[in-house]
């Protein structure tokens, strides 16, 4: 049997010493300091997003302004006080608020029964079929996807041109379904039903197949296990999931500009125009600051929910 | 009064049934429909939209070349992403590691941190870094599109290695580590290799949300810089030709190679998430 | 007698020295003032429950932990703030923890090939260690390819494959089968010593203890209880923990009487039933626990006639003897396990099965003895 001499290895006397193979010693005092440190990088990007964002905060608090002049007007909460009084900007919000509650629910009840075949299906052929299918909308270009969606809702668009050629509308008559919080709802739908899809699919996922199987031993068939057991369990991928939604949809920029035509504007909408065209960086940014305190508080709101559904 | 209940009951089940799938149906139509009917636009013979085209043409696609605004901005969308993917991916990485690597308290609160560019509204960031470039002066166009896409892209690749990191062993790197493997060493031949395709995820989303970005770019474009996404919603704005049509549907074409590719390296059940 | 804190080899120094290690803050450390020292060519033995803090000390020699308190010492050097990758050490894993995406040789080379050793260097040894754990055919496969006992052989030719001066083992032969278990014990200890391998090995099972070590490291709760060889630990248990968690144990509470012979202490217990006990150290008037192992208790051949009731029976020089009733009985094969109850306590006897009283059933009176020598008397 071998009998080499473990212990004390003759061939490597080196490694008995701190540096290893005589790596500098530079290289090694970095490797041992905390890996929190490669966070760095991302830091640094951070960092300026963070700059970016208190520069333009800080422009929500004068009167008035514009990118690349001096901002004007004493320091304050005036501007706030102003777009909250002003009708113009209130119908911005109400419109927000409005078209995102609307699409959420919509796009909630399209993308539940798909993503529950993601999840249920027996088969991972079809599983990665349907996930394919629709993650091909969700990689495609927003723009494309809201040109496409004019072509079928305009005018001379498809869904027209069926109920002509049905005879359901006459020649000269047509149903509006661009420029107006109609279509800016089914493109707001359009946008957000790939995210809440995978999402809910996601939130399904750690679902328990067994307490279905136990409903249904005690007699409960397919539609009551569904709405009394299933249905309540997966409540918090659905609060998920539309959480996600409200707060996409009501942050949207290019569905009510491409769809809504000028008669219907967003808050995202209302901003840019204010800032690019109306040359009032303060209304622009005390909009934004609205805007973020939106998102943020309805993914706080959202956070607790989830936390206490499970408590 | 059993064969009552039961025929409520079935009744019931079927209603059920047939209204799932119609949902199914339509939401699948809502997803489609669109696309396809773009598609079938771009080969119309004639230049204003008539369902169905009453002629057969490849011409939108020559026009594309020829107008000059759509292949410029093609090569800056290009080259944008080009440059943007490898540096999110080296910083997005970098970060899922760092704060994997040792287990802190902070953890969750530093992750959503991460994830905060793409949590709030993409306007936003958009007027922001407007307004902080102006205010630094920086005038050349590319390189803020860079620094913008760089900042909206690279929390995808973080939470995409993040993922691939939270479904691996971390004794392998103590393994590693007992066989005298330096932290980089071990990053290098054992922990990176078994992340790929994290990574690789991460990369292509990357890509393909910078390629598609318009709420951020919008901001910051100028007559001489733009992108694909802005290009064509300008074009779209007087023209009313199929050229866009013909565009679109290469980047559907785009975005379908890149979900097969996804398919075909990771799994795109894993990608979005949804299997362990 | 000897307690085995150090060992009895003289060697050159010890490979690994713990002085009064801590692991762990707050009011319940996990791992709290463990001193102990680790001869070359030992296999040494962290035996325990779960939460006696035996994997954390593993972990903390390995440098996966930092120490809160003491010193570890490898080879005479302090490792405090060495990280694990500038220690001498090589750690087989529960789980094994071979690289997924490498192959067996890969895996073995892996060692080797960060220790900037030449190509040639790394070949040879990969080859060695293959030969070693008997895996020559199985270079080119990869983990997920071997069944669980290959995993194990070759998770130890890479620790092997680094010719490391401590190898650390984390419950080795916990994912293996019962019977692979008993054999790879024996192959492991073969291939360690013919090495002159030096291991600390950390397990739960205490047969794997008492077959493969030099020493036993007895730990419970953060704490060590005992030191010894495996004959030391079984015979001359501290107290009724390590008695329990090493072999079965009976305790019998009793109080000494003094000696009644030459090196033969007499103990009453507490229900005045004298039993005598040899070679113990207490003293007169001294309350003290009684050990005895199941298999020293002896069901006496011929016993019936034995009087009905329970009168006290007096111990006959070095012959315990005691009557109680019968309890049950559970057949192991090639042993029985008789339980008597006497006086509130269940006694566990346990004979070969050749041995059994079979005519005994539930609630028959029985006489159990056992030798003076084989209790082991402890300060209560």
């Amino acid at each position: 049997m071998n009998t080499s001499a473990f212990g004390r290895s003759k061939e490597t006397p080196a490694l008995l010493s701190g540096s290893d193979r005589g790596a500098p010693a530079l290289v090694q005092r970095v490797q041992r300091l905390s890996p929190l440190w490669l966070a760095l990088p991302a830091c640094l990007v951070l960092f300026i997003f963070g700059i970016g964002l208190l520069d333009l905060l800080l422009w929500s608090l004068r009167s008035s302004g514009s990118l690349g002049a001096e901002a004007l007007g004493p320091v304050g909460l005036q501007t706030y006080a102003r777009i909250l009084s002003d009708p113009l900007y209130l119908g911005a919000l109400g419109a927000t608020l409005r078209l995102s509650a609307v699409s959420t629910i919509a796009s909630l009840v399209l993308g539940l029964p798909i993503a529950y075949w993601i999840v249920r299906t027996p088969s991972a052929r079809v599983r990665a079929t349907l996930i394919m299918l629709v993650a091909v909308p969700f990689m495609t270009s927003l723009i494309v996807r809201l040109y496409a969606l004019m072509l079928v809702l305009g005018n001379t668009g498809l869904v027209n041109r069926v109920l002509h050629g049905l005879g359901i509308l006459p020649e000269n008559d047509f149903l509006p379904l661009i420029r107006n919080e109609t279509s800016v709802a089914i493109g707001l739908t359009y946008f957000v039903l790939p995210f809440v899809i995978f999402t809910l699919a996601g939130g399904f996922r750690r679902f328990d197949r067994t307490l279905e199987e136990a409903a249904q031993s005690l007699g409960a068939d397919e539609v009551i296990t569904f709405f009394r057991v299933t249905l309540p369990l997966l409540a918090p991928g659905v609060l998920a999931a539309g959480t996600l939604a409200f707060v996409l949809a009501g942050t949207a920029f290019a569905t009510p500009l491409l769809l809504g035509g000028s008669a219907v504007r967003m808050i995202a909408n209302v901003i840019y125009d204010q800032a690019m065209f109306a040359q009032n960086l303060p209304v622009a940014a005390a909009l934004s600051a609205v805007a973020l305190v939106f998102t943020l508080s309805c993914l706080m709101l959202a956070g607790r929910l989830g936390r206490r559904a499970h408590a | 009064m059993r064969n009552h209940r039961g025929l409520i009951a079935r009744v019931r089940l079927r209603l059920c049934l047939a209204t799932v799938w119609t949902l199914r149906g339509s939401a699948f139509v809502l997803l489609f429909a669109p696309i396809l009917l773009v598609m079938l636009q771009s080969f119309n013979g004639t230049s204003y939209t008539r369902i169905p085209p009453s002629s057969w043409s490849l011409r939108w696609y020559w026009n594309i070349l020829a107008r000059e605004e759509f292949a410029q901005s093609f090569v800056t969308s290009l080259t944008v992403a080009a440059i943007v993917t490898p540096l999110s991916v080296v910083i997005g990485t970098l970060a899922a590691y760092g704060l994997w690597k040792r287990p802190f308290s902070g953890a969750r609160a530093a992750q959503s941190l991460m994830m905060s560019p793409i949590l709030l509204p993409l306007v936003v960031t958009g007027l922001s870094l407007l307004v902080l470039f102006n205010r630094v002066h920086l005038r050349d166009g590319l390189l803020g599109i860079v620094v913008a896409h760089v900042i909206i892209t690279f929390p995808y690749c973080f939470r995409a290695v993040l993922a691939a990191l939270e479904r691996y062993d971390r004794q392998l790197d103590e393994a590693a580590s007992s066989l005298r493997a330096r932290p980089w060493t071990t990053f290098r031949h054992v922990t990176l290799p078994m992340v790929r395709p994290g990574v690789f995820a991460g990369a292509l989303f990357a890509f393909v949300m910078s390629f598609d970005d318009f709420a951020t770019t919008i901001f910051l474009i100028s007559p001489e810089r733009k992108t694909l996404p802005i290009a064509i919603y300008q074009y779209m704005e007087f023209n009313l030709d199929p050229t866009v049509s013909a565009v679109s549907t290469l980047l559907v074409v785009l975005a379908t190679v890149s979900v097969l590719l996804i398919e075909k390296f990771i799994g795109m059940d894993r990608f979005v998430g949804l299997r362990a | 007698m000897k307690n085995s804190v150090l060992p009895s080899v003289s060697t050159p120094g010890p490979v690994l020295e713990l002085d009064r290690v801590a692991i762990g803050y707050g009011r319940e450390p996990v791992v709290s003032d463990v001193s102990f020292v680790v001869a070359a060519g030992e296999f040494v033995t962290l035996l325990g429950p779960s939460g006696s803090g035996k994997t954390s000390l593993l972990r903390a020699i390995a440098g996966f932990v930092p120490v809160t308190n003491g010193d570890i010492r490898l080879q005479g050097r302090p490792m405090a703030g060495v990280p694990p990758y500038e220690r001498d050490i090589a750690v087989v894993f529960q789980n094994y923890a071979l690289f997924p995406h490498m192959t067996v040789v890969q895996n073995l080379a892996f060692g080797p090939r960060t220790l900037g050793l030449p190509k040639a260097e790394i070949a040879r040894r990969a080859q060695q260690v293959l030969r070693q754990v008997r895996l020559e055919a199985f270079g080119d496969r990869y983990p997920h390819e071997l069944s669980g006992g290959q995993q194990q052989r070759v998770a130890i030719a890479r620790a092997l494959a680094m010719q490391p001066a401590l190898l650390l083992l984390d419950e080795p032969m916990s994912n293996l089968d019962a019977r692979l278990r008993a054999q790879m014990r024996i192959e492991l200890i073969d291939l360690l010593k013919s090495l002159s391998v030096t291991a600390i090995s950390v397990t739960h099972d205490q047969d794997e203890a008492l077959a493969m070590s030099d020493r036993i490291v007895v730990m419970a709760e953060g704490g060590v209880r005992q030191i010894g060889t495996p004959g030391e630990i079984y015979q001359r248990p501290i107290d009724p923990f390590v008695a329990g968690f090493v072999g079965d144990a009976n305790v019998i509470r009793a109080t000494c009487r003094g000696e009644v012979h030459e090196g033969l202490a007499r103990f009453d217990t507490e229900w005045g039933h004298p039993l005598h006990v040899r070679g113990c150290t207490l003293r007169a008037d001294d309350a003290g626990l009684l050990l005895v192992r199941p298999e020293a208790i002896t069901l006496p051949a011929g016993a019936s006639g034995m009087p009905a009731d329970a009168q006290a029976v007096e111990p006959n020089g070095d012959l315990n003897q005691l009557l109680g009733v019968f309890k049950s009985r559970a057949y192991m094969g090639a042993t029985s396990e008789i339980r008597v109850t006497l006086h509130g306590e269940e006694l566990l006897v346990r004979l070969p099965a050749s041995h059994d009283r079979h005519d005994l059933v539930p609630g028959d009176s029985v006489c159990i003895q056992w030798d003076a020598a084989a209790v082991r008397a402890i300060r209560r």
